[in-house]
């Protein structure tokens, strides 16, 4: 029986496990390509947003925080698309983002929300002089105890 | 000659009253009364509610000594109760089912054993929800139509005769059956009972009563 633990501790490790993704409104990560504290964020709102509450502690973070991180934005899951209006010190730009929403049934999961790329040539629109989106599942594969791949959702990196 | 004529017409009749006696086959006509009440009793607390099923039945008596034939079919519609670990709130069901039973009776006891295929066709439909903080939540309806289940049926029987036409039928009742089509996992499958979190293969089983009325 003890030759038999570490096998069954093997099996435990190696085990693939479901993820079921965030199951909410879902996420997008924002990277600014910036200098020290070259920019410094006045407000950022989104079209059709309910609560803009969010966005003042992203704000907030944003200014503060070191080293920069990321904002975390929550995108529209009743449109395909979502546009935020980002308020600096001395400029106003506007980024529309494009995507295609998911909603599908998986076992042990129930229903599931996930993204897709919008299947256009345009991903999105906006004052920035450069703006790129990456897409990803917002569910994890090849789950594990000890690893897993994917799920980051969509990503935007914007340059000025 | 005559003689012949009268052994061949004797031994006719001593056939046919044996065959009459062997082959006896009284027929019963059944119903569930019991499947779908609990539903509107107990709405809170059972795993179904407001739910009609209406499961006939034909039994009759085969050849076979203490051997009995069922078949039966039914119908079920109705709502499993509000279940939001799914995202899935008021799932509907809907569906027609047919089985056989073949029945061995007990040679002391008012008891049968049976078993039998059950075929099962149904459709489900309800809303799912996901709650967005910001931009307001996202409801949808899904339809899950044109599902199909087949397996087996186990069950025994107890019979409690009520008087000479009628007698109620106690029954515990295992299923299992493979569904070939069919995405969402159903609450409840028609047919086959409570089948939470089951997706492609369906184990469920219970009790019930049914109302037996001997016709011939």
């Amino acid at each position: 029986m003890k030759n038999l633990l570490p096998l069954f501790l093997l099996i435990l490790i190696l085990y693939s496990c479901t993820d079921c993704g965030p199951q909410k409104e879902l996420t997008v990560g924002i990277n600014f390509n910036r200098g020290k504290d070259s920019l410094h964020l006045k407000k950022i709102e989104a079209m059709g947003a309910l609560d803009q509450q969010i966005f003042k502690k992203q704000v907030e973070d944003f200014n503060t925080s070191r080293p920069f991180p990321d904002l975390s934005l929550p995108i529209s899951l009743n449109a395909d698309s979502t546009t935020y209006i980002f308020e600096f010190q001395n400029r106003v730009d506007t980024l529309t983002l494009f995507y295609k929403r998911d909603f599908h049934y998986k076992d042990h999961c129930g229903f599931v929300t996930d993204t897709k790329s919008p299947g256009t040539w345009r991903n999105s629109k906006s004052t920035f002089s450069e703006v790129n989106v990456s897409y990803e599942s917002y569910l994890r594969r090849d789950i594990t105890l000890v690893s897993s791949s994917g799920g980051h959702g969509i990503s935007v990196n914007i340059s000025l | 000659m005559r003689a012949l004529i009268i052994l061949v017409v004797m031994n006719l009749t001593w056939i046919n009253g044996s065959a009459q006696k062997i082959y006896s086959t009284p027929v019963y006509l059944g119903l569930d009364i019991v499947k779908g009440i609990p539903s509107y009793i107990l709405p809170d607390q059972y795993f179904i509610r407001k739910t009609v099923i209406i499961e006939p039945y034909v039994r009759f008596n085969t050849q076979k000594t203490r051997r009995s034939m069922l078949i039966g079919a039914g119908f079920a519609s109705g709502n499993s109760k509000t279940d939001t670990a799914l995202q899935i709130s008021n799932q509907k069901f809907q569906g027609v089912y047919f089985k056989v039973g073949f029945e061995k009776k007990n040679r002391t006891r008012p008891m049968s054993i049976g078993i039998g295929p059950i075929l099962s066709i149904a459709g489900f439909k309800g809303n799912y929800h996901f709650k967005g903080a910001t931009f307001g939540d996202y409801n949808a309806t899904f339809y899950d139509k044109k599902n199909i289940a087949f397996g087996a049926e186990g069950y025994m029987t107890y019979d409690l005769p009520l008087n000479k036409k009628f007698s109620l039928r106690f029954l515990a009742r295992s299923v299992i059956a493979m569904r070939t089509r069919g995405t969402i996992s159903p609450d409840y499958y028609p047919g086959i009972g409570h089948t939470r979190y089951m997706q492609k293969f369906l184990v469920s089983g219970g009790f019930t009563t049914q109302l037996f009325f001997r016709c011939k």
